[in-house]
């Protein structure tokens, strides 16, 4: 950590009501490199970058930018002092052009008058500069994802921004997208530009940063240079104690048992459609589908487990679950739960017909508790309090309240829709090895997930979806994660269609 | 009991402004006490406006539950009553004991239907229940008008009523409370109101169609992915609404006026909606939130007589500062909660 800090944060902290999001957080970054902040769910590593990005004002402890002490009140002071952001969820103007949002972002007055074309050739320089090429007349809906966060940054280094904040920037990209986000990223940093880089995924910031800022329950754990650690180091920081490494599976699936088979089928909902859906899951095996977002996942789930709600019209083909099913949904507050509701009610929610739970028209709540608090005690759900409302757990938890409810049930066959989504590298740990648990006790599990890593630690088989349908099969023994990301992609379509059955 | 707070500022304010209208404001808030419960006689008539205010803040609040809107309340009330009316004015021979449970057996089954008809086009159409129950209050009030003036009207009075009902649908003779409030219109129907709102906190909070009913409300998506019934849980709450809402029939026509009479209702079925927020949507809360409404409404109706300035309408302003001041602190809290949530 030598060469003069561009960024310094001594002694930060900030709380929400009684929750002290960052306590004591001191960290510094140097100028020109890529640091990255990484730390599981709630460890309050996008806290300590909002109040950087003057979103949140600290309650304590100093931030200095080039050794002088700064105090944000909004992000346009941040700007001012050349800081940039690009956040998660992009802030696009969906029906304008490129241009135009980046003209938008536009520092002056409102009333100034700006040159279209005079911007553009500037801003075209800029990006040519940088590797950031896109289509600057192209709508925003007509631009893909990785192209929208280019233009995210772009909007960025349009102001000169000497430092960029990155707020999980490879969530929705294919693993080629990130590939040249990286490369471009690297290139910004040969420009001495500083880039911090919030993420959750080790193997990118072992790829690509300097040094790494390691966040747990909202204190800073350490900073270190990345090339003088390792993975195994970095994870164990991250959860604070070792991680049990996933044993491999010790049985073979039972192909004498089919859990769910679909045949041709074919569904459209709203603007996602898919066609031609042939595949089944045994007994005692893991099939994963991989695919980037938005490829027709979410009206598979559909068909899966909610025919009937979809239009007859939109809907043709078989589909057919042998035994009892259970999913996880892929957006747990909206689909899975009753976010303002105690969590024993949740955990009742998809039991409710169930005959233990019943005495005539009445619910048995002594017996629903008495689940709910094994189900919090089994799967380790903090705070062990049945009555909390369930949107104040934390994301991990919640989602182990759902998996501990579908997996109570001791279904045949398990739909899990992006089972670990916002879930701490903890919780998922423990809900991998959960999966691996219901399988080998007979289950048949569908893994919808846009996580390769994970899609290829539990899978028996990988299955590609692209636009709505299936190009490619993989085997266990055939794992790459340069040729599923290819196809994630929509390439070799025809040689991968030549191996699929 | 948080919400008490809310209604104390919005009380406030109210009081604020009859300072600025040139009242007095303390003396205004003693006609206001004094009139509410100054005596059997003002208690009396308190309880008469509670009673259907329970049975409108429970409609309200069952929907509530259900996630859906129910400013039908209005509408369902005027069928039943109606309906209550038409069968002892058309079925004069029915015995005493079976006649007033035949008219409230109708009254509630028109309720109900009345509730049944925006459940199920927002099953089956996606139709708002908000539009559908505001434009179904138009009809309710014509065709309750239609039937007491033309088919069923009075023909001894210059009044726009319908006949008197036969003398046994009526069970004055039997009633304790109009005994205990005589000359007002109070009667056993408080009593029912109690037993049913005690009755629907056992529905809602005990039984598993309660569940159901509030994790639709909960979150609609969820709840159907959990195998519950998005459709049949709209229909039910729904004619369940109206039933509740048709419960006024029993105390307005079958406990005390014997007919129905055209603008019997000060919008009870609205003044249900705030009963409804003020109790936060709990059945037993929605009791004591009636009789407070109660209160005020006839506290307000006797500040008309015995002031100036403030009229009738003020009522309608004391009543909308505290609508305002519950469903501000109600934002205030979400907004606290969410804060949190956030981070």
């Amino acid at each position: 950590m030598n060469g003069n800090p561009i960024i310094e944060f001594q002694g930060v902290s900030i709380s929400f009501g009684d929750i002290s999001a960052n306590s004591e957080v001191s960290f510094s970054v140097s100028a020109g490199t890529i640091h990255g902040i990484i730390g599981e769910n709630g460890a309050g590593k996008s806290t300590a970058m909002n109040i950087l990005f003057g979103l949140y004002l600290a309650d304590q402890g100093k931030v200095l930018i080039k050794g002088k002490p700064v105090r944000f009140q909004s992000s346009i002071d941040a700007m001012n002092e050349k800081i940039g952001m690009v956040h998660q969820h992009f802030m696009l103007a969906e029906t304008l052009t490129a241009l135009d949002n980046i003209l938008l972002y536009q520092k002056g007055s409102a009333f100034s008058i700006l040159r279209r074309d005079e911007q553009k050739k500037h801003l075209e320089a800029i990006a040519k500069r940088f590797g950031f090429e896109i289509d600057f007349d192209a709508k925003i809906s007509e631009l893909s994802v990785g192209a929208q966060q280019r233009l995210e940054i772009l909007k960025i280094l349009s102001q000169d921004s000497e430092i960029l904040i990155l707020d999980e920037p490879t969530a929705v990209l294919t693993p080629q997208e990130v590939q040249d986000l990286f490369c471009n990223l690297q290139k910004l940093k040969s420009e001495g530009k500083t880039i911090l880089i919030i993420t959750h995924k080790l193997k990118e910031v072992m790829s690509l940063t300097d040094s790494v800022t390691v966040f747990r329950a909202g204190k800073v754990i350490t900073t270190k240079v990345t090339s003088e650690s390792n993975l195994a180091e970095l994870a164990e920081l991250m959860v604070g104690h070792r991680l049990v490494t996933p044993q491999e599976r010790s049985t073979a699936a039972d192909s004498s048992q089919t859990v769910l088979r679909v045949s041709n089928l074919n569904a459209q909902m709203n603007s996602s459609k898919i066609h031609d859906i042939n595949f089944h899951v045994h007994g005692k095996e893991i099939v994963g589908i991989a695919g980037v977002e938005g490829n027709g996942q979410d009206i598979l789930v559909r068909s899966l487990i909610d025919k009937q709600g979809l239009n007859k019209k939109n809907f043709s083909g078989e589909v057919s679950v042998s035994g009892t099913m259970v999913s996880f949904p892929e957006d747990r507050l909206r689909f899975g739960c009753l976010p303002s509701r105690p969590v024993w009610e949740n955990f009742f929610l998809g039991q409710q017909g169930l005959a233990k739970f019943n005495w005539g028209p009445f619910i048995r709540k002594t017996e629903i508790l008495k689940s709910t608090k094994r189900a919090i005690e089994n799967y380790d759900i903090r705070p062990t309090n049945e009555f909390l409302p369930f949107e104040k757990l934390s994301g991990g938890n919640q989602q182990k309240l759902v998996v501990a409810r579908a997996l109570s049930q001791n279904p045949h066959f398990i739909l899990a829709a992006q089972p670990t989504r916002g879930v701490d590298i903890g919780a998922i740990h423990f809900i991998h090895n959960e999966l691996r648990a219901a399988r080998d006790h007979g289950a048949g599990v569908l893994l919808i997930s846009s996580e390769l890593d994970e899609l290829m630690t539990l899978s028996d088989r990988i299955l590609v979806l692209y636009k709505g349908r299936f190009i490619a099969e993989f085997h266990r023994e055939n794992f790459s994660e340069i040729t599923i990301g290819a196809a994630m992609g929509g390439v070799e379509v025809i040689t991968k269609n030549a191996e699929f059955l | 009991m948080k919400r008490l707070i809310g209604l104390f500022v919005g009380l406030f304010i109210a009081l604020l402004i009859t300072f600025f209208a040139g009242e007095n404001p303390f003396h205004i808030f003693s006609i206001l006490i004094k009139s509410a419960f100054g005596s059997m006689y003002d208690l009396g008539l308190t309880l008469s406006y509670t009673t259907p205010l329970i049975f409108c803040g429970l409609s309200v609040a069952v929907s509530f539950h259900a996630g859906l809107f129910n400013v039908g309340a209005e509408g369902q009330l005027t069928m039943a009553a109606i309906t209550a009316a038409a069968v002892g004015i058309l079925f004069p021979q029915v015995p005493f004991p079976f006649a007033p449970i035949l008219a409230f057996t109708a009254a509630l089954f028109v309720g109900g239907f009345w509730g049944f008809i925006p459940g199920w086009l927002r099953a089956v159409r996606g139709s708002h229940e908000v539009i559908i129950t505001i434009m179904l209050n138009f009809i309710a009030a014509g065709t309750a008008n239609w039937l007491a003036l033309k088919v069923i009207p009075n023909l001894n009075s210059q009044n726009p009523e319908t006949a008197m009902v036969s003398n046994n649908y009526l069970f004055k003779d039997y009633d304790l409370i109009a005994r205990i409030f005589p000359d007002t219109p109070a009667n056993a129907s408080f009593g029912v109101a109690i037993f049913i709102a005690v009755l629907m906190w056992i529905i809602i909070w005990k039984t598993t169609f309660g569940f159901e009913l509030r994790a639709m409300g909960a979150n609609s998506e969820a709840a159907q992915r959990a195998g519950i019934s998005k459709n049949k849980i709209l229909v039910l709450s729904m004619i369940i609404s109206g039933m509740l809402a048709g419960g006024v029939a029993l105390s307005e026509v079958l406990g005390s006026a014997g007919q129905y009479r055209v603008g019997f209702s000060p919008d009870y079925g609205f003044i249900g909606i705030a009963v409804a927020l003020l109790a936060n949507n709990n059945p037993i809360g929605v009791i004591f939130a009636a009789f407070l409404m109660g209160a005020l409404h006839k506290g307000a109706a006797d500040l008309d007589m015995e002031t100036t300035t403030i009229t009738r309408d003020f009522s309608r302003i004391i009543q909308a500062f505290i609508i305002l001041g519950v469903a501000g602190q109600a934002y205030w809290e979400h907004l606290r909660t969410s804060r949190i949530r956030k981070n």
